[in-house]
């Protein structure tokens, strides 16, 4: 009876201890994503003050911006677990956004030349 | 090598043990079933989620035909903005969307209190969001600038208020569930409604995102 006690103890004890454990690099993991967001945030903003607007600086900020939206929509709103569809719609939105942005700052003769009355 | 262990009380034993903490908890959902590959929160929200991405994506458009037409009033109206105020309210943005992911891994942990504190600090992060977009916009006033003074400013304006009423309508959501949360309303196993609000903010924080680079960074 004791050893059956002292058994069941243990798992418990072990289950617990792994979980304790998936806790914290949950914790650690979005305590990554944010600091890693803010730093992006600070060099798209360093840029803006620094920088001379380029067709290399415009891509950086627009795959810095691609780069933003995954890790929010992958680890703080936690779509990587879930129904792909949604995680897909969610992806492409940022995609698709920052690949326009991109494309129109660079080259914005063509749309200027395709919205022309 | 060993793990430390939090101390054990009969609740904490009972909550560990009803399933697993984070990410694939088997939360009850009325949509996509229970456990890895459901929705978070309800098919509702997701829907005013698309239906607002959308929305903002047509402003994107506009914003970028409208800086393709007006090429020197866009390359300037930048430089004219108060760039401090939209990289802070960025930083703030980011942040509250993590206070929420904390919020959401303790309410799956089964820590009401540091839920709530979490929840506490989101809505302080989103009053301070509204304070200094209401400071950025008495800058600009002081500096002559306003809605009216040309093409750009009428945009930034339109995208910046449309988003701060989105922050206030993220807030009252969050408040909303916060009261509920303090009631008992949302425990490890059911809290749907908590996870469809944070979804909903992190949308907000989405948005800015695009937001931010559009108008204060591109140029």
């Amino acid at each position: 009876m004791r050893n059956a006690d002292s058994e069941l103890s243990g798992e418990v004890d072990c289950r617990l201890a792994c979980e304790f454990q998936s806790e914290v690099s949950v914790v650690g993991l979005l305590t990554i994503v944010w600091a890693l967001l803010i730093s992006m945030t600070l060099l798209s903003a360093f840029i803006a003050e620094q920088a001379e607007p380029s067709k290399v600086i415009i891509t950086v900020i627009c795959i810095t911006v691609a780069i933003k939206g995954v890790l929010v929509i992958d680890n703080l709103m936690g779509l990587r677990r879930v129904l792909p569809v949604i995680r897909w719609m969610m992806l492409s939105y940022f995609l698709i956004m920052s690949s326009i942005i991109a494309l129109v700052v660079s080259f914005p003769e063509v749309l200027a030349r395709l919205t022309a009355l | 090598m060993t793990v430390a262990t939090p101390p054990l009380t009969s609740s904490r034993v009972s909550n560990r043990l009803s399933g697993d903490v984070f990410s694939v908890v088997p939360v009850k959902s009325k949509v996509g079933g229970e456990g890895y590959g459901r929705i978070p929160g309800n098919i509702a929200v997701w829907i005013l989620i698309a239906a607002e991405l959308t929305e903002f994506a047509l402003f994107f458009l506009a914003f970028l035909i409208a800086k393709v037409h007006y090429p020197e009033i866009f390359a300037e109206g930048p430089l004219q903005l108060n760039t401090l105020a939209g990289t802070l309210n960025t930083l703030i943005l980011i942040t509250s969307s993590f206070f929420v992911a904390r919020a959401m891994a303790s309410i799956k942990a089964g820590q009401r209190k540091q839920c709530l504190r979490w929840l506490c600090m989101t809505l302080l992060a989103g009053a301070a969001y509204c304070g200094i977009k209401g400071w950025e916009y008495f800058w600009n006033e002081a500096a002559g600038i306003g809605s009216r003074t040309n093409t750009f400013f009428a945009v930034y304006y339109y995208l910046t208020f449309n988003h701060l009423l989105h922050v206030l309508m993220g807030m009252c959501t969050i408040g909303f569930v916060t009261l509920r949360l303090y009631f008992g309303g949302y425990i490890a196993s059911e809290h749907e409604g908590l996870e469809s609000a944070a979804c909903y903010w992190h949308m907000i924080d989405l948005v800015w995102i695009i937001i931010f680079p559009l108008l204060y960074v591109l140029r």
